[in-house]
């Protein structure tokens, strides 16, 4: 009855897109102390550049001129989107790149107004901004208005058995966030993380010890919301459609329950609380599938969990379920600690390392030695 | 050489009716060991405050190696070699004491955001000051303290901490606010021992703010006294010590 | 005579902003702890009316509603507080620590009212998630040959009679004094006896009480939803922000340039320049940034205690590229 794989398919990409959105934020608040409460615009930046890109390559690729918008356009799309599998296959590296990029420098852009105030302006004016996008993206004709788009081409529609396609598309999230993990745990344990969790501390001590302190947060920013872009890109991909309601700052909200419950400043604590929130998420969801006509719509009970379990770790569990470590560099080395963490990424990484080179091979045709 | 590596000409501060500085000039000699006393509230952590670009003097100017330095940023001071400690230490509470002091050298390689997942750009210099901590860490007994969490330090060991922040900075000119304040007077001894060896050995030079003038007067080249935020005396210790204004200002600001 | 539109709504949302983000200045200020759950104070302010006038099926006077809207809004932030971020305090939460908890507290209020509002309308049989409330007032008053639109009239005297009497506590009465001592130099209020949890409570319910009133005269002029303060809550912010967070009389004038800028502004430059109306929300942001950007509030919200010289870092990264070139 329960069947098991197209519950993966179904909750694993959001389950990723949700940890990646969750690491982002916890290299922010977790590690840097920066407040991001508009999290929600950089996903969506990259939702709408991913959903623009890709229907404009296509469309103009087969040369029509429809706007990209119109109902001609998500007709035609469903015709084009499955003929062309390296045209699908580019566009969606093109778009992720896009996505990151742009978003990145809308997030590079927003420090700037608040590389000199504290937390509770920083605070304000990200939100206000992540508000003030959606109000915008519902105005903005070349992406659909309120409407959004429809028919954004799968990387995969070209291949013909729905559960495959699918498949391929979890393995493609898994890899995204398996790369952005390692490259936050590097980021992390290294001098420059130590330098951000200095800012978290006590932002002027850490000016006085030379650390340009606004310089950081904005390439902080700038990283970390580039990488929420790919998320959103990712969303746009799975779901096929972009419109500007589904970034409303409940998103964002859902995002910090998951890196507070699981762990400021753990990078595995995130993507724990990202696990435990799309499992409820999921619980609703068939909730509300096999009650039809519930009193209470189960999503609000959900929400006020949500509320509450934010406000109880935060009074008897600050820290999360997994609670921060130390910066792991080779510095504890000399103090003759183990460097277990750390040894398990290099690990990883050479693993990582020689799976990829073996793959290259195999592609150009070569035997690996 | 002789020429100073910091000068300090007629600074004035002030923080609304109080008046901190007023037309404070004066200067560091490169390779010494200078002291700064004066009562509390005479305006002695404000005037590094403002060497450090903490606060902006209201008037006057302050040169660093024959360079202008009032107006800019801390972290621009402190990255052209002039490090400061905190009267009260500011230490990153949550880090431990080993992640406190590895923050102190400036310009690590392995700070910026580029080359920081790249392990092998930053390894040897990582492992370098990790070396220098844990010798400076059982130049002051503290051996054990390495992993302990910052907050959780006692008094005195913060207070070492701090100290050995400032001088890990790789910096040329170390300001140190009372550094032997709440710390044990043997303690405080060696840390003057090592100050001086460092000077000769490292080619540092020291401005220190202390209030056991005893300590202070065995070891310095030359000190400052400030009042009420003016310039009251300056001269050898000897100097200071018979001058007759500067023992009225203690005893009559006692 | 006919008054233009335009400055008439320019009016009645300077009464609404001011009733809204004076408070939120008011706790911030005393408390520390920018709140978030600000918006659902305003809603539930809205919302009050509606219960009472559906719930009993009366009209309702607009004394009642008014004194009730404020009791309701009082008691929600009391019990925010007292539940909430007294705790927190208590444990030494950093600032950023009592903004997420107060996020947590407007989505969990938010959805409890969504909740009771569904089991509401199923036991009143009546639509409630987009409404308005039935109060006993004309919709024009004659006052010496002059129509005078009645419910224009009320907030406008609502706005005189609140802000007048909260100066006056503020500058009369002791606990006026207590609370502007608390904001001002909380260590040393505390030396000199002052009550640092009472007067923090009493300062809590009058913003909360307050942003209430705001909401109930926001529910006089247009439809409720459980949406009503989320959607106020950028210009409230912009508002406050003018004020920086600390002045609640330039978070009133805050008041009045969100509010212009939103309905007279926006006006010429549809006129002039063919800005769309829909625009409004970004001046109010805009205002925001430049005010950010112009006016660091330094100080109180943390961050750098000086300026940082953002001059400077433009002209080393511009001196970098030189180098670089
Ligand atoms: N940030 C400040 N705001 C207001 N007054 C200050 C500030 N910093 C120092 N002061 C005042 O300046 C005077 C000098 O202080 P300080 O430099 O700390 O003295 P010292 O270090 O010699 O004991 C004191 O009267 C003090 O109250
Ligand atoms: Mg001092």
């Amino acid at each position: 009855m329960f069947d098991i794989v197209s519950f993966l398919v179904s909750w694993f990409p959001i389950f990723s897109i949700y940890a990646i959105l969750a690491l982002c934020l916890n290299m922010e608040i977790g590690y840097t102390g920066m407040a991001n409460f508009g999290l929600v615009a950089f996903y969506a930046i990259g939702a709408f550049v991913a959903g623009y890109t890709s229907m404009t390559i296509f469309l103009s690729f087969y040369g029509y001129n429809y706007p990209i918008y119109s109902l001609d356009a998500i007709i035609t799309m469903g015709k084009i989107a499955g003929r062309t599998p390296w045209l699908n296959i580019s566009v969606f590296i093109l778009s992720l790149i896009l996505a990151f990029l742009v978003a990145g420098l809308a997030g590079y852009l927003v420090s700037f107004p608040t590389l000199r105030v504290g937390p509770a302006f920083l605070g304000i004016t990200i939100l206000s901004f992540g508000e003030m996008l959606r109000v915008f993206m519902k105005h903005f004709q070349p992406t659909g208005g309120s409407y959004g788009l429809l028919g954004i081409p799968h990387p995969f529609a070209w291949v013909s058995d729905p559960l495959i396609k699918n498949l391929l598309f979890v393995i493609v999230t898994l890899v995204i966030l398996i790369l952005v993990f390692i490259y936050f745990e590097l980021l992390a344990n290294s001098p420059y993380g130590r330098a951000l969790k200095s800012i978290r501390e006590d932002e002027i001590a850490s000016l006085c010890l030379g650390k340009p302190v606004p310089r950081i947060k904005a390439e902080l920013l700038f990283v970390a919301s580039g990488v929420s872009g790919i998320a959103g890109a990712l969303y746009v991909f799975y779901l096929g459609s972009v419109a500007p309601d589904m970034f409303v700052t409940a998103v964002t909200f859902e995002v910090w329950s998951m890196v507070i419950l699981g762990g400021r400043g753990n990078n595995m604590g995130a993507i724990l609380g990202a696990l435990i929130f799309s499992l409820l998420n999921r619980a609703t969801a068939i909730l509300n599938f096999i009650f039809l006509d519930l009193l209470i719509d189960p999503n609000y009970i959900r929400w006020m969990i949500t509320g509450i379990l934010i406000i109880i770790v935060l009074m008897y569990r600050p820290k999360g379920i997994l609670a921060e470590k130390t910066v792991k560099t080779d510095a504890w080395r000399i103090f003759g600690e183990a460097q277990r963490d750390w040894d398990r990424i290099t690990a990883m990484i050479q693993v990582a390392n020689r799976y990829l080179k073996r793959a290259f091979h195999w592609l150009i045709g070569r035997e690996t030695k | 050489m002789t020429n100073p590596i910091l000068e300090v000409r007629n600074v004035s501060k002030r923080f609304g009716g109080v008046e901190a500085l007023r037309d404070v000039s004066l200067e560091v000699k490169r390779g010494s060991i200078t002291g700064l006393i004066g009562p509390n509230g005479s305006g002695k952590s404000t005037l590094f405050n403002v060497i450090t670009g903490f606060y902006k003097p209201d008037s006057g100017s302050v040169y660093f190696e024959g360079r202008r330095i009032d107006g800019l940023n801390p972290n621009e001071i402190y990255n052209i070699g002039i490090a400061r400690t905190f009267q009260i230490p500011r230490l990153f509470g949550s880090l431990t004491t080993l992640e406190n002091m590895m923050l102190s050298p400036r310009g690590q390689k392995g700070e910026s955001l580029l080359r920081a997942p790249l392990r092998k750009a930053w390894v040897n210099e990582e492992l370098q000051i990790a070396n220098e901590v844990k010798n400076l860490l059982k130049e002051f007994n503290m051996d054990g303290a390495y992993r302990m969490v910052a907050s959780s330090l006692s008094g005195g060991h913060v207070k070492m901490v701090e100290t050995s922040k400032g001088i890990l900075g790789r910096a040329k000119l170390i300001l140190l606010d009372e550094p032997t304040a709440g710390v044990h007077y043997a303690v405080g001894r060696s840390l003057f021992e090592y100050i001086s060896y460092l000077r000769k050995t490292a080619n540092l030079t020291f401005f220190i703010i202390e209030h056991r003038i005893d300590l202070l007067f065995d070891y310095v080249d030359y000190v400052y006294v400030l009042h009420m935020g003016r310039l009251l005396s300056q001269g050898t210790p000897e100097e200071v010590a018979s001058d007759p204004k500067v023992i009225e200002a203690y005893i009559g600001g006692a | 005579m006919e008054v233009p539109r335009e400055l008439i709504n320019t009016t009645w949302y300077t009464c609404l902003y001011s009733l809204m983000a004076v408070p939120l200045t008011l706790s911030y200020r005393t408390s520390k702890v920018l709140n978030f759950a600000h918006g659902i104070y305003i809603t539930i302010g809205a919302y009050i009316p509606v219960f009472i006038s559906r719930g009993l099926g009366i009209s309702v006077s607009p004394i009642i509603a008014i004194l009730s809207s404020f009791t309701a809004g009082a008691i929600l932030a009391m019990v925010s507080h007292l539940a909430v971020f007294s705790p927190l305090i208590k444990r030494k939460a950093t600032p950023v620590t009592l903004m997420i908890a107060s996020m947590g507290l407007w989505i969990f209020i938010k959805y409890a009212l969504y909740a009771a509002l569904s089991i509401l309308q199923r036991s009143w049989m009546t639509q409630l998630t987009y409404t308005n409330p039935n109060i006993d007032i004309p919709s024009s008053i004659s006052f010496m040959g002059i129509e005078i639109n009645a419910r224009l009239l009320l907030t406008i005297l609502l706005v005189i009679v609140v802000f007048t009497l909260l100066t006056l506590f503020l500058m009369k009465t002791k606990t006026g004094m207590a609370i502007r001592a608390i904001a001002d130099n909380p260590e040393l209020a505390q030396l000199t006896g002052i009550s640092r949890e009472k007067t923090l409570l009493i300062a809590w319910a009058i913003s909360g009480g307050i942003a209430a009133i705001g909401g109930f005269a926001w529910s006089i002029f247009a439809y409720v939803s459980p949406e009503t303060g989320d959607n106020l809550i950028l210009q409230v912010f912009a508002c406050s922000v003018i004020g920086g967070l600390v002045s609640l009389s330039i978070t009133f004038i805050g008041a009045i340039i969100i509010s212009s800028a939103e309905n007279l502004l926006i006006i010429l430059l549809n006129r002039y320049f063919g800005v769309e109306l829909s625009f409004r929300p970004f001046l109010s942001f805009l205002i925001l940034l430049l005010t950010i950007l112009i006016r660091p509030p330094a100080g109180a919200g943390g961050g750098l205690p000086y300026r940082y010289k953002i001059t400077g870092y433009i002209s080393r990264l511009l001196r970098r590229r030189e180098e670089n070139v």
